[in-house]
C-alpha cells in the first residue's frame, strides 16, 4: 500500500561545492510507512557547516548519492503507523540519525530518531536543538564538574554553539569570558552577547593583552574563581590564548576548526599545568548510543530552558526553499548569521498542483510499475492535512505581540539579514555602560512577558497549530 | 689541602663537639650553568635534629631540567642560594633520635625534586627521602628517580595497555625514550619509535641498532611515518617530547580514544593538532610531569611497588641504566659543558670520591 506526496527537495547527485552540485527537485514522493515510521511535513531547517561538509563529500560520514541535504529541522507528524507512539500534529526534530534527509518538504522517518518537543516550543527554536545546544550542554555538563561561579572561557562566541555556551552558562550561574574575532560593529556584538548572558566579552587582541591580567585580577582576586574549562571552535593561536587562561588541571574541549589551521597548544600548559585536551563531535557522539540517560537528561533540561525563554535560536536569515543558492551563498561566506529554509505554505511557492494534499495515484499511473498496484486497497485516498507553518501561526490575535517582537527580533523573511532587536538598535547611540544596565532591565521583563506569553498559548496552541484542510 | 676539600672532613671544634663538613656546588644567580656554579665548601649542624637524618650523597647526575632550574628557565626556581641537582642516591650515615622508617646504611633516593643532591653531605629530613633496594647497581639507583618511573607512569597511568598492544613515540632517543623502548619489552609491548634523520646513513644504522638492542619493535623517521607506515598501526597511546609538528603526526597514527602525554617539548615549537583527530577520533592530549606526581602523598605505596619492580626488570638484565661518565665535584665545569653538548652519555657526580 503505497501513498504519494508531492514535495520539493534539495538534492546533490555527487560531492562537491554546495553552490554547484545542489538542486532543486520536485518530485513525487512516493511512500509507505513500516511499523515505527512517521511522516512528517518540515517546517523550517538550518544550514549547518556541517551540512556544507557532507554537500562537499569532507565530513567524516558521507552519504550515499544521490543524497537530500540538511541534518537539522523541526516539523509536524503528518501520518502515523497504526501503533506509533507519536501523533498527528507533534513537533519534533530528527536526532541521533545523520541522514534525516530533511531540506525537503515532506520525509518519512523512524520515530526512535525523532524527538517529540515540548508544544510550547517555537518550531524555529525546535529546528536547532540538535547540534548547538546539545554540543553546548554536554562540554558544559559532561566533562567537568561545574558549580555556579565557576567560569569558562571560549573562543567563537558568536557562533551557533558560542552563543548556546552563553546562555546555558548564564542559566546555570556559570560566568563566560568571550572571545570573538574584531568587526566593525563590535560594541553592538559586545552589547547582544552581554544581553543574552556573557559575563565578558573580548577580541581576540583586546585578549591577548589584556587576558592574563583580567584572570588574575577578577576571576581570581575579586571573584576568587577559577576557569575550569575553555571551549575551542577556532583553533590555531586562539586555542593557546584560552588554554593559557586555564586554572591547574583545567580541560581544554574542541568542537570546531574555524581557523582551518592546526590547534596549538603549549607544552608547558600541558605538563606543568596538568591542562587537558578533549574533542567533541556531538552527532557521533549520539550516534555510539549507550549514553540514553544523559540523552535524556540533555533534552528535558534543553527544553525546559527552552520554553523559559532562557535558550534562543541564533540571529536568523530566512529563505525560501528556492532561494537555496542565495541561502548556502550566505552560510559559505562566514559574514552571516544562520541561514534557515522556511518550508512554507506549499501554495506560494509555484506548484501548480497543491503539492501538501496526498494524491492518489491510479494504477495505470505512472508509478504502476509498483508492486499490488491493484485498485482494491493498494492506493487508498488519503484525507490531505495541511499543517500551518509556524510563520502563519503567529498571525493569531493572541500572539500578535509576540510574532512583532520576533520578526523585530530575526530579521526580515525573505532572504535579508536579520536586523537586531528595535531595543538594541535604539540603544547604540548610549554608552556601554549605561546600556548594560538597562539590558539588564530589559532583560528581566524580557523574559516575565516570555514566559507569561509561553503558558497562555501553550494552551491555545494545540488547537490551532493544526487546521484539517478538507 | 685537597684531599680535606675532597673528603667531607670529620673535626674537633672549639667545644669539643664533632662538625661534619660538606662540599657542594652552588649558584646565587641564575645564568650559564658552567659559569654559575660554584664548588663551596661549608660545615653541616652541629646536631642532627631528631626527625632528621645524615645522608652521604654516592652518586648524582646531570638532568637537563637541572641546567633549566639553573639557567632560571624552568618552572620551579628555587631560593637562592641553591644547591644544584635534583636526582642521585646516597646511604644514611647517621638517623635522628625520632626515625622508625630509616636506620644506618639504607640507600636511599630524593622524596621529591630540588633536594639539591649534588653536594656531598646534608641533613635532610626523614620524610625528604626514600628507601630504595641497595643491592641494585650504582648507577641504576642514581638515575632511578626521574626517567625510569617516568616512562613507567606514562605506560601505566593513561591507557590500559595489554601483551601485544602498540604504542608511538617521538624523541624515542631521550633518556625517557629509551626507558620506554625497555619496559614496553619486559611488558610485551609493542613500541613504534621515530627518531630524528640521522646525518649519514651509517649514523642512522648505528642508533636504530642501538633502539633495536634496548627492544625497538620499529625505529622510523618522521618522513618514513609519512610514506611508509600511515595507518599501518592503531596505538592507543602515542609519548610526545617533541612539539610542534611531530606531535601532529603522532595524534594523525593514534587510534580512536587514544591518548596523547606529552612531557617535553625538545623543539621549543607549541603542539600542533588537527581538527579530525580531536574531534572525530576522540583523542585526548594531557601532560605528565613527574614532580607532580611525587608531591601526591596518596602515591606512597604505588611508588614502593613501582621501584620494585624496575629493580626486578634491572637485576634481571631487562633494563639498563644510561651511559655514565663519572665526574668528581671539583670537574663541575667540566661536567656541565659536557652535559649540554654531548648527549650520548650523562654526566655523573661522585660526591664522595
Amino acid at each position: 500500500m503505497f501513498e504519494y506526496v508531492e514535495r520539493r527537495v534539495l538534492r546533490f547527485h555527487k560531492n562537491g561545492d554546495p553552490r554547484e552540485v545542489l538542486q532543486m527537485e520536485k518530485e513525487k514522493f512516493q511512500f509507505k510507512l513500516e511499523e515505527g515510521q512517521v511522516l512528517i511535513r518540515w517546517l523550517c531547517s538550518p544550514i549547518n557547516p556541517l551540512d556544507i561538509n557532507i554537500v562537499q563529500g569532507v565530513y567524516a560520514i558521507q552519504r550515499e548519492l544521490p543524497a537530500i541535504g540538511g541534518s537539522e529541522a523541526a516539523g509536524r507528524v503528518v501520518k502515523t503507523h497504526a501503533n506509533s507512539t507519536l501523533k498527528q500534529g507533534d513537533l519534533v526534530f530528527p536526532f541521533i540519525s545523520m541522514s534525516p534527509n530533511c531540506w525537503t518538504d515532506y520525509s518519512v522517518a523512524n520515530e526512535d530518531q525523532l524527538v517529540k518537543v515540548d508544544s510550547r516550543i517555537d518550531p524555529l527554536m525546535a529546528s536547532t536543538f540538535s547540534v548547538n545546544p546539545c554540543t553546548a550542554w554536554q562540554m558544559l555538563r559532561n566533562f567537568v564538574e561545574m558549580n555556579a561561579g565557576d567560569w569558562i572561557i571560549q573562543n567563537s562566541a558568536n557562533s551557533g554553539v558560542g552563543r548556546s555556551v552563553i546562555q546555558l552558562a548564564k542559566a546555570w550561574g556559570i560566568h563566560s569570558i568571550n572571545i570573538v574575532r574584531d568587526r566593525a560593529n563590535i560594541e553592538k556584538l559586545k552589547i547582544e552577547l552581554k544581553h543574552i548572558g556573557a559575563t565578558h566579552v573580548f577580541t581576540e587582541e583586546e585578549f591577548a593583552k589584556n587576558g592574563r591580567t583580567f584572570v588574575r585580577e577578577i576571576v581570581q582576586n575579586t571573584h576568587g574563581g577559577t576557569v575550569k574549562l575553555a571551549f575551542n571552535g577556532v583553533g590555531g593561536r586562539s586555542c593557546l590564548a584560552i588554554a593559557g587562561a586555564l586554572a591547574r588541571g583545567g580541560t581544554l574541549i574542541t568542537y570546531g576548526g574555524m581557523s582551518k589551521k592546526a590547534h596549538e597548544f603549549s607544552t608547558a600548559q600541558l605538563v606543568f599545568n596538568d591542562i587537558r585536551v578533549r574533542g567533541i563531535a556531538n552527532g557521533m557522539w549520539l550516534m555510539e548510543g549507550g549514553h540514553e540517560e544523559i540523552v535524556e537528561r540533555m533534552l528535558k533540561d534543553l527544553q525546559e530552558l527552552a520554553v523559559l525563554g532562557k535558550l534562543t535560536p541564533p540571529p536568523l536569515d530566512y529563505h525560501k526553499i528556492e532561494d537555496f543558492k542565495i541561502a548556502i551563498e550566505n552560510s559559505m561566506d562566514g559574514k552571516h548569521g544562520k541561514q534557515m529554509f522556511i518550508f512554507e505554505k506549499a501554495t506560494d511557492s509555484g506548484f501548480t498542483s497543491s503539492p501538501t494534499s496526498f494524491s492518489s495515484l491510479s494504477p495505470n499511473s505512472s508509478f504502476s510499475e509498483f508492486p499490488n498496484g491493484s485498485s482494491t486497497s493498494a492506493f487508498y485516498p488519503y484525507q490531505p492535512i495541511e499543517v500551518e507553518v509556524y510563520a502563519q501561526t503567529v498571525d493569531a490575535e493572541p500572539q500578535k505581540r509576540r510574532s512583532k517582537r520576533r520578526s523585530a527580533n530575526r530579521g526580515k523573511y525573505n532572504g535579508q539579514i536579520g536586523r537586531p532587536p528595535k531595543y538594541l538598535t535604539n540603544l547604540i547611540t548610549v554608552d556601554v555602560e549605561t546600556q548594560m544596565n538597562r539590558h539588564k532591565h530589559t532583560d528581566d521583563v524580557l523574559r516575565k512577558r516570555r514566559q507569561k506569553l509561553a503558558l497562555e498559548t501553550c494552551r491555545r496552541k494545540k488547537d490551532q497549530d493544526i487546521q484539517v484542510i478538507v | 689541602m685537597l684531599t680535606c676539600l675532597r673528603r667531607s672532613a670529620q673535626k674537633v671544634n672549639s667545644f669539643g663537639r664533632r662538625t661534619i663538613s660538606s662540599r657542594r656546588l652552588v649558584y646565587e644567580n641564575f645564568g650559564d650553568p658552567a659559569k654559575a656554579i660554584l664548588l663551596q665548601q661549608y660545615d653541616l649542624p652541629k646536631k642532627l635534629e631528631n626527625k632528621s637524618v645524615h645522608v652521604k650523597w654516592l652518586g648524582t647526575p646531570i638532568n637537563p631540567a637541572d641546567i633549566n632550574q639553573i639557567q632560571g628557565v624552568y618552572p620551579i626556581k628555587p631560593p637562592m642560594p641553591a644547591v644544584g641537582g635534583s636526582e642521585g642516591y646516597g646511604q644514611i650515615e647517621a638517623i635522628g633520635t625520632e626515625v622508625r622508617s630509616l636506620k644506618v646504611g639504607d640507600h636511599v633516593i630524593p622524596a621529591k625534586s630540588g633536594l639539591g643532591t649534588w653536594c656531598s653531605d646534608a641533613y635532610l629530613s626523614e620524610l625528604d627521602v626514600f628507601k630504595i633496594d641497595a643491592s641494585l647497581p650504582s648507577t641504576s639507583k642514581a638515575t632511578l628517580q626521574v626517567n625510569p618511573p617516568t616512562a613507567y607512569r606514562m605506560l601505566t597511568d593513561f591507557v590500559v595497555l595489554k601483551e601485544g598492544d602498540t604504542i608511538i613515540q617521538n624523541g624515542a632517543n631521550s633518556a625517557v625514550g629509551q626507558a620506554v623502548v625497555q619496559i614496553c619489552r619486559a611488558r610485551g609491548i609493542k613500541s613504534v619509535n621515530i627518531v630524528r634523520k640521522r646525518e649519514t646513513p651509517d649514523a642512522q644504522k648505528k642508533l636504530e641498532e642501538h633502539m633495536k638492542s634496548l627492544g625497538a619493535d620499529l625505529v622510523i623517521t618522521e618522513e618514513q611515518l609519512i610514506k611508509e607506515y600511515r595507518g599501518k598501526f592503531n596505538p592507543s597511546l602515542a609519548l610526545n617530547c617533541v612539539g610542534g609538528r611531530s606531535a601532529l603526526l603522532l595524534a594523525m597514527a593514534l587510534d580512536h580514544n587514544g591518548v596523547m602525554v606529552t612531557y617535553g617539548g625538545m623543539s621549543k615549537q607549541p603542539l600542533s593538532i588537527p581538527t579530525g583527530p580531536l574531534i572525530f577520533k576522540d583523542i585526548k592530549l594531557c601532560g605528565f610531569w613527574m614532580s607532580r606526581w611525587y608531591e601526591n602523598k596518596d602515591n606512597v605505596k604505588e611508588r614502593v611497588m613501582m621501584y620494585e619492580q624496575l629493580g626486578e626488570w634491572i637485576k634481571t638484565g631487562k633494563f639498563h641504566p644510561p651511559q655514565l661518565v663519572a665526574r668528581k665535584l671539583e670537574e663541575h665545569q667540566l661536567a656541565l659543558e659536557k652535559a649540554q653538548t654531548d648527549h650520548s652519555c650523562k654526566q655523573f657526580f661522585v660526591p664522595n670520591d
